[in-house]
């Protein structure tokens, strides 16, 4: 899939141009400098050779059909172009040529015209508007960026082709950071996130993918293919627009809304792509995983000659979920009889301020064979007498024969570049600063958990759609969105979710068998269409605890209401089941999210939820162990286990609602916002109450 | 030839629609038809709007040949006013309102008249909506909108009727009550109809209150706010039932962005995500404000949406209360409004009942 693109035995670069300082120059010279081996045929009408090659007027006159072509004409000319690489048979073609759906209306058409030509031609297109594609195994480098970066495991893909030629700058600098892939995505047209994620979970050149995007159009593929990519290799992503400026930009750049941030979260999560925070950290941990085998669990050793900065570490990585490994006592007495006695041999391990290169080997040792440790950490501050080099080749050998991952942490500039260097020849990445190698450990513990995890158990429920139908039927005859509550409890009903029992009786005789069969205590209501209000006129007695009781307020309700509103027509009462509030007030909602879909939330109901905003995300469908998840998610979750005495909740009848309104809102894409506040939930085994449901429509 | 005259209890009743509604059935039953609004009590223009537009439109619907000065006859305004209480105005205004409806009527089968906006107007200058009609002897159908919010449901109804009753007498041929909200029709249908019936007024309808009647024009707002169209110049006539501010975070606009059909937002043209939002829900016009361009994606998609965007000067809240007042006073001008309410007319007006009350 898209090996045309990364693998091509032969490329066109319309545009190329032998003056420099044109794009199309930089385009051909950079596949030039990068060494590429196969056929390079520039395409330019008003030159014979270019560089050294033979240039062809149009892709139409080349001996050969390549496997690529890249545009880099002004954009007007740009269809007719893809339309001669179609002609030709050419099935990948990356537009570096800007000035369409980002530049305005004319742009927005021309870019339609371009899609619509690739599909003409079973054309994929990368592009437009990008900066082009690098292939360092290939090796392939058609963008007009400042060179070619080294190679490496990471394949990197970017909304921001600017970003990427930063970063690129960067990683000529650095001794640590190579690339596989590096593609820049532009505008989108046709060749997306998805597809670049799908090409790469085989290649065997990239063990870690990155990605920088502002957006996902197709959130609920976004998650089915992260799925399955992700179980094969990390996906690391940082997206922006955050913050409600940062989102507004990204409106500005595509026009549309942009998808909440609880969205892209749970899709994420959902989609096991672990999310990044900053470029700092995304590229810190995809240093970890291209270098580095997978962190198994989350015990931490940490071996330093500085205190301060061990302890800076320990913090780092216990507010991330991971803790300091506890010694074997073996591996304590051998560390207390090698080290000095000032040194600490509990972790983190102080091997003093005059710790030689010698000392550090010793150590790293004995730690790395303790099977209570899980990942090393090596921080070296360069004190008067370190030994930057015997050091880093110290903690370079012990990488070498342990499955276990290790990172250095070479402090300061001047010297820790030395330290840095060597640490690169055995694939070990190195930190400037301690916490940055935690929460790169932190971030390896979270993908293996992603990636360890059970897949989505797909449920079924057997529910009456055809009910729900002529319920939303009917609302959108009446030109109507929001739901009705008699309508809103149809569907509740045909979803399998528990109300509040309730029968109309026309006598009080009937009244008494209704309320024998719900049981007691019972509620009766007046049942009039003529009666609005019926607390007004008497038509209301709760707590009915007997026969009796409940054949009394049958006649007391009638008879009240008879003679406050005479021309009433009454129905007789409403028999309905009391409602124990003696629950917990919780909330399932529903909120359509512009990219993903549906996202349901849970929290805790009732006024609390306004409060304190205690909730959890997942993007419908999603299975068991999501629903699960979402009950364990929010900070409340000890309340619903039980405390100070109170019995748990009934914990599968949430999960279970959870489900089935996730099978709801899937089923029926219309519902734009649903809501039950609250539900009631009770002690296990006593299932859960519907009081209060809401949906709104797309109109 | 016969004349019928239709007033009202308040402004902005119906009274126009009524005409024009009575005035084609009658023409599609063959008849020839004549109209005229023998006093105009409000200067011509208020707000920038030219209220008698509204005559225009009839004169225009019926496709009379009357020039549309003579469709007003006498209009009073402050100077005229003034002149009247100096004793200086030196006009005979019921001889020129009588010459008037001579010409009006000459060659038709009927002539239609539209009064007044309240039933104690003209007063301060002779021409009060009783000597009219007693003037020009001429039978009254009166319009009563529903104001739910203001007395007792159907209280205020009942009043309206009877002291229209008690004023007219005879000369009221029967009533038709506008504006009724569906929730409230069975209850002016079942009781408060057959009650006044019951005293002596013919109900000849009960109209149920339609929002989109009510709703505004996309070129309507345009004229209020003398706005720049950016897209949808084609969309002038696309009617709009809600308003709504985009001042707030996305998360909170978008669930009322999506409970309101038809609507326009107001907001800065710099809020993208509002602007990117109002256009994934139900909105048929958009109104920047502050004169800030908005960014080429979003004119893109509007395009693409079929939604105006239009371009002020002013603030959020100057353009709100611009557009603002404006709600329920719309005219019907505009074909699809118009076929509507002819559609509503069609069922709950019992038009036989009128034609054979005024003997035509």
């Amino acid at each position: 899939m898209l090996e045309a693109f990364f693998q091509p035995k032969a490329v066109a670069i319309i545009g190329a141009s032998a003056t420099e300082g044109k794009l199309g120059h930089s385009v051909l010279a950079n596949c030039i400098d990068a060494g590429y081996k196969g056929n390079l045929y520039p395409i330019n009408p008003k030159a014979d050779v270019i560089c050294g090659y033979k240039a062809y007027p149009s892709v139409l006159d080349l001996p050969e059909t390549p496997d690529l072509a890249v545009i880099v004409i002004p954009y007007n000319h740009v269809p007719a172009a893809l339309r001669e690489c179609g002609e030709k048979g050419i099935l990948a073609v990356v537009i570096i040529s800007a000035g369409f759906r980002e530049a305005g209306k004319e742009g927005v058409e021309r870019e339609r015209e371009v899609v619509k030509i690739a599909k003409q031609y079973n054309i994929r297109v990368i592009g437009p508007n990008v900066l082009g594609i690098i292939d360092t195994a290939t090796p392939l480098n058609v963008t007009f960026a400042a060179g070619t970066p080294p190679r490496g495991k990471i394949a990197f893909m970017s909304q921001s082709g600017a970003l990427q030629t930063a970063i690129l700058d960067w990683s000529l600098a650095s001794d640590d950071l190579g690339f596989s892939k590096f593609v820049s995505l532009g505008n989108k047209a046709d060749v997306s996130e998805i597809d670049l994620m799908q090409a790469w979970a085989d290649d065997p050149e990239s063990s870690v993918i990155l990605a920088y995007i502002e957006g996902v159009p197709n959130g609920q593929e976004f998650i089915h293919v992260g799925r399955e990519v992700s179980r094969k290799k990390p996906i690391l992503v940082l997206k922006s627009g955050v913050t409600e400026s940062g989102s507004r930009a990204v409106s500005s750049h595509t026009g549309s809304l942009a998808g909440s941030e609880q969205a892209y979260d749970a899709g994420f999560y959902q989609a096991g792509v672990l999310r990044m925070d900053n470029l700092q950290d995304l590229f810190d941990s995809a240093r970890a995983f291209a270098d580095q085998p997978l962190l198994s669990g989350k015990r931490i050793a940490i071996i330093t000659n500085a205190g301060g900065p061990g302890i800076l570490a320990t913090d780092t990585l216990e507010r991330n979920g991971l803790h300091l490994a506890r010694f074997e006592a073996d591996t304590l007495q051998k560390l207390k009889a090698y080290l000095p006695d000032a040194a600490s041999a509990n972790n983190p391990v102080d091997v003093l301020g005059d710790a030689l290169g010698e000392r550090y080997a010793e150590a790293l040792e004995m730690v790395a064979q303790d099977p209570n440790v899980d990942g090393l950490l090596c921080i070296v501050t360069p004190q008067a007498m370190t030994e930057i080099e015997e050091t880093a080749h110290a903690i370079g050998k012990v990488s070498q024969h342990t499955s276990k991952p290790v990172f250095g942490a070479f402090m300061g500039e001047a010297r820790a570049k030395d330290g840095e260097k060597i640490l690169s020849s055995y694939d070990v990445p190195n930190y400037r600063f301690p916490e940055q190698a935690a929460k790169a450990f932190a971030a390896m513990r979270d993908y293996r958990l992603l990636r360890d995890r059970p897949d989505a158990e797909a449920v079924e429920f057997d529910v009456d759609r055809a009910a729900v139908r002529e319920v939303f039927e009917k609302v959108r005859s009446e030109g109507r969105v929001s739901v009705g509550e008699a309508e809103a409890r149809r569907v509740a009903e045909a979803y399998g979710l528990q109300l509040p029992q309730s029968k109309l009786a026309a006598t009080a005789d009937e009244a008494v068998a209704f309320a024998n069969e719900i049981g007691y205590p019972i509620v009766l209501k007046i049942a009039s269409p003529d009666i609005l209000h019926k607390t007004d006129v008497g038509g209301v007695k709760v707590n009915l605890n007997s026969a009796a009781d409940v054949r009394d307020a049958f006649d007391l309700i009638v008879y009240r209401a008879t003679r406050y509103v005479p021309d009433a027509r009454i129905w007789g009462c409403l028999v309905q089941e009391m409602v124990s509030m003696d629950g917990i007030e919780v909330l399932v909602g529903m909120n359509r999210d512009p990219q993903f879909g549906p996202l349901v939330t849970f929290g805790l109901g009732g006024i609390l939820v306004e409060v304190l905003k205690d909730v959890t995300f997942r993007i419908a469908p999603f299975g068991r162990q999501d629903a699960e998840a979402m009950l364990d998610e929010i900070r409340a979750t000890a309340l619903l286990r039980g405390v100070r005495g109170r019995p748990p909740a009934d914990r599968e009848a949430m999960v279970e609602i959870l489900l089935r309104i996730g099978q709801l809102v899937t089923d029926f894409p219309e519902v734009v916002e649903m809501d039950i506040n609250p539900l009631m939930v009770y002690e296990s085994g006593r299932g859960a109450i519907t009081l209060d449901m809401r949906l709104v429509l797309k109109d | 030839m016969k004349s019928l005259y239709i007033t009202s209890v308040s402004s902005f009743s119906g009274k126009t629609a009524l005409s024009l509604g009575l005035g084609l059935r009658m023409q599609a039953a063959g008849f020839s038809v004549g109209y005229l609004k023998p006093v105009s009590t409000q200067p011509y223009i208020v707000g920038g709007r030219v209220l008698d537009e509204d005559a225009d439109f009839v004169r225009r619907s019926l496709g009379l040949d009357t020039p549309l000065w003579e469709l007003s006859s006498v209009i009073i305004t402050t100077e005229m006013l003034d002149e009247v209480m100096a004793g200086t105005l030196g006009r005979d205004l019921l001889s020129e309102v009588k010459e008037a409806c001579q010409r009006a009527s000459e060659n038709k089968d009927i002539l239609i008249m539209e009064g007044g906006a309240s039933m104690r107007e003209g007063y301060a200058v002779g021409l009060n909506t009783l000597s009219l009609v007693e003037e020009l002897d001429v039978p009254v159908v009166s319009v009563v909108s529903f104001h739910g919010e203001e007395c007792l449901a159907g209280m205020c109804v009942v009043d309206d009727i009877l002291s229209a009753k008690t004023r007219l007498c005879d000369r009221l041929l029967g009533v038709v009550i506008n504006g009724v909200p569906r929730e409230d029709l069975a209850y002016i249908n079942d009781k408060v109809a057959p009650y006044v019936e019951q005293q002596g007024v013919q109900v000849y309808g009960v109209l149920p209150h339609d929002p989109y009647l009510m709703a505004l024009s996309v070129g309507e707002v345009i004229e209020a706010l003398d706005a720049e169209v950016l897209t949808g110049s084609h969309l002038k006539e696309r009617v709009i039932e809600n308003l709504s501010v985009g001042a707030m975070s996305v998360e909170s606009a978008l669930p009322r962005f999506r409970r309101q059909l038809n609507k326009v937002v107001f907001t800065g043209g710099d809020r993208t995500d509002i602007q990117a939002a109002a256009l994934e829900t139900s909105t048929t016009c958009l109104v920047l404000t502050g004169n800030l361009q908005p960014t080429s994606t979003i004119l893109t998609r509007a395009e693409e949406l079929d939604v105006a965007v239009l371009l002020v000067p002013y603030n959020t809240l100057e353009s709100v209360e611009r557009v603002e007042g404006m709600f329920g006073k719309t005219s019907l001008s505009q074909p699809e409004k118009l076929s509507r309410f002819q559609a509503m007319l069609a069922e709950h007006l019992n038009y036989d009942q009128i034609v054979k009350d005024l003997g035509l």
